[in-house]
């Protein structure tokens, strides 16, 4: 079994090389209309891709994850569609550098269970603008779906004339032919949008891989925020397809002066404050003991799937779960990452122990991933903004919606978030088409002239330190 | 535009393509180069025939598809592995060869 899987990968691998042959000869204006056409059948299918990702994962809330697939589709479209990604992208006539965009090569591109349909979209847009072939890989648990994401999507391409099998899917649901597709040496680049067990595997590939670190997501609600508009911002992002954006909220850090006009605020909104007792429940059903990690069986779950597993009982119609911990980290479980209606929620006697909690959140498995502060001071703001080690602090913004960017600010729509160095990622940006380039450099003489001002013989000369050696470096300077 | 032609000295057929290569126009040869071969296995003995080498000819070429490079491929198989050639490609065509990595497998030049 495992044989023939191995042979229809490399079949897929070879094909996807003989594609990015035939797609590195494509103009930019046969690329735009590819793109075109993708990005409109992707929107068009948006509403029956969202229910086959439901029906599939069981994961989240169907009618939210229409609003992914635009994000994925009309957004994502709209931030590329006029940029040049063929041939010659810029020429600066001061430096006299000219830069030419060249495509990178199959792309084999990760798709995590929480966002599938949106994550295929969003991929294939990005490296079809890029003239790289692309191969989806889906998490075994949303393979049809992702199935029809390609089937739409490979039609509308070819419609446009896109070359043969310039999107592809690999669903064999095998570890290890996914291991052996990651290392091919056929493969240009890896996108890996998922857990950090399948990061880390990308990464160790030996093929390069643009990789997502996990979230743990800190929000300060400063006391010059708007109370209502901060708790009502949270509640609409917490609750955007029950939590499974990965920069959703995790913990909500306010100081003592306030901590009673908050929690009233999310009492007002139809939130619940588990009780000590309640809070163990909890914790049991949406936390591996043994590892920290979130339960896989709690994600995407509303909160009545939440309390029920618990043994809960919860008012009717409450939005989100908070848990008031006096602590970080392995005996307060819920201080980890939770992608579903449950925050964890943190109250500092004052404002700098405010901001040392975020931290210690920050930096509890989800450095370099997202942040926010709900503040009308900008002092605090940027305060704030220094000290988390974040690829997006959000501002005065739900999280889920403003780290994906394209709705609450002008960040680059996206579906992988990139978590910089902290996260063991190559870049803290929103990953997008530009990211999918190989950009070579034509760069024409222009001499530095101080350069040679030197003669030959003071390079080589040991007792020639910078104060002689500048003082002809820098000469008629 | 497409001309076959038999080079009896060499004992090898020569096919010389030009302008684009997309795909209506490698189905187009592939009824030219079918024929072609019918004609010569008409006229050669068996052994002749499989002596006989192929060569495609890409100087005039500006563009190929996918099928084209598929038939690259079949032709390599069915003459042998020494007995098909693609010359004169030009440099942009040549490194389409580089980046489908079909230059470790035909012989290019």
């Amino acid at each position: 079994m495992n044989e023939l899987l191995f042979e229809k990968a490399k079949e897929i691998l070879e094909k996807a090389t003989i594609s990015a042959g035939i797609f590195s000869q494509y103009d930019q204006e046969s690329v735009d209309k590819i793109v075109e056409n993708v990005y409109k059948a992707g929107f068009d299918n948006r509403v029956k891709l969202a229910k086959m990702a439901y029906e599939e994962t069981g994961i989240g809330i169907w009618e939210h994850k229409v609003y992914k697939n635009v994000i994925g589709t009309l957004l994502v479209y709209e931030s590329i569609k006029d940029e040049k990604t063929v041939g010659v992208i810029s020429h600066n006539e001061i430096t006299g550098i000219s830069e030419i965009a060249q495509p990178l090569g199959p792309i084999f591109a990760i798709t995590p269970v929480t966002n599938p349909t949106s994550t295929a979209l969003f991929k294939i847009l990005i490296c079809l603008k890029t003239r790289n072939p692309i191969i989806i890989s889906p998490h075994r648990s949303s393979i049809k779906c992702c199935e029809e994401v390609v089937r739409i999507c490979y039609d509308a391409a070819m419609e446009a004339g896109a070359p043969d099998d310039c999107i592809q899917i690999l669903s064999t649901g095998s570890r290890e032919v996914t291991q052996m597709v990651m290392s091919d040496r056929q493969v240009a680049l890896i996108i890996a949008t998922g857990g950090t067990g399948l990061v880390k595997t990308a990464y160790s590939s030996g093929n390069p891989a643009i990789g997502v670190g996990p979230g743990n997501v800190p929000v300060f609600i400063d006391e010059s925020a708007d109370f209502a508009y901060a708790v009502s911002s949270i509640i609409t992002s917490k609750t955007f397809d029950n939590g499974t954006v990965c920069a959703s909220e995790q913990a909500v850090i306010v100081e003592k002066k306030i901590a009673g006009q908050i929690k009233k605020e999310f009492e007002k909104q139809n939130c619940y404050f588990l009780s000590p007792e309640e809070i163990k429940k909890v914790e049991e059903i949406a936390i591996v003991k043994e590892t920290s990690a979130m339960n896989p069986a709690i994600v995407g779950q509303s909160v009545s799937v939440i309390a029920g597993k618990a043994g809960i009982t919860v008012p009717e119609g409450t939005k989100i779960l908070l848990a008031e911990l006096k602590g970080i980290g392995k005996e307060y479980p819920l201080s980890n990452e939770v992608l579903a209606p449950l925050l964890a929620f943190y109250v500092s006697g004052d404002y700098n122990g405010a901001i040392k909690t975020a931290i210690d959140l920050n930096y509890l498995n989800g450095i370099g991933h997202s942040a926010c502060i709900y503040a009308n001071d900008n002092q605090r703001i940027m305060d704030f903004s220094l000290l988390m080690n974040a690829g997006r602090i959000v501002v005065n913004t739900p999280t889920s919606q403003g780290a994906v960017g394209g709705t609450y600010n002008m960040l680059a729509p996206s579906l992988t978030l990139g978590c910089g160095t902290g996260g063991k990622n190559i870049t803290t940006e929103n990953i997008t088409a530009k990211h999918l380039l190989n950009i070579q450099r034509i760069c024409r003489k222009k001499i530095n002239e101080k350069w040679f001002n030197v003669k030959p013989e003071l390079f080589l000369d040991e007792n020639a330190g910078t104060e002689i050696f500048n003082k002809e470096y820098y000469k008629n300077y | 535009m497409f001309k076959a032609e038999f080079d009896k000295e060499n004992s090898r057929s020569l096919f010389f393509f030009s302008g684009s290569m997309n795909a209506p126009a490698t189905d187009e040869a592939v009824i030219v180069i079918e024929k072609h071969f019918q004609e010569l296995k008409n006229q050669m003995t068996e052994k002749e025939f499989a002596d006989s080498a192929v060569v495609f000819d890409l100087q005039e070429v500006t563009y190929i598809c996918s099928s084209f490079l598929r038939i690259c491929l079949e032709h390599h198989k069915k003459a042998g592995e020494n007995k098909f050639s693609i010359i004169n490609t030009n440099p942009a065509v040549k490194k389409i060869f580089k980046i489908t990595r079909l230059d470790d497998i035909l012989n290019i030049t």
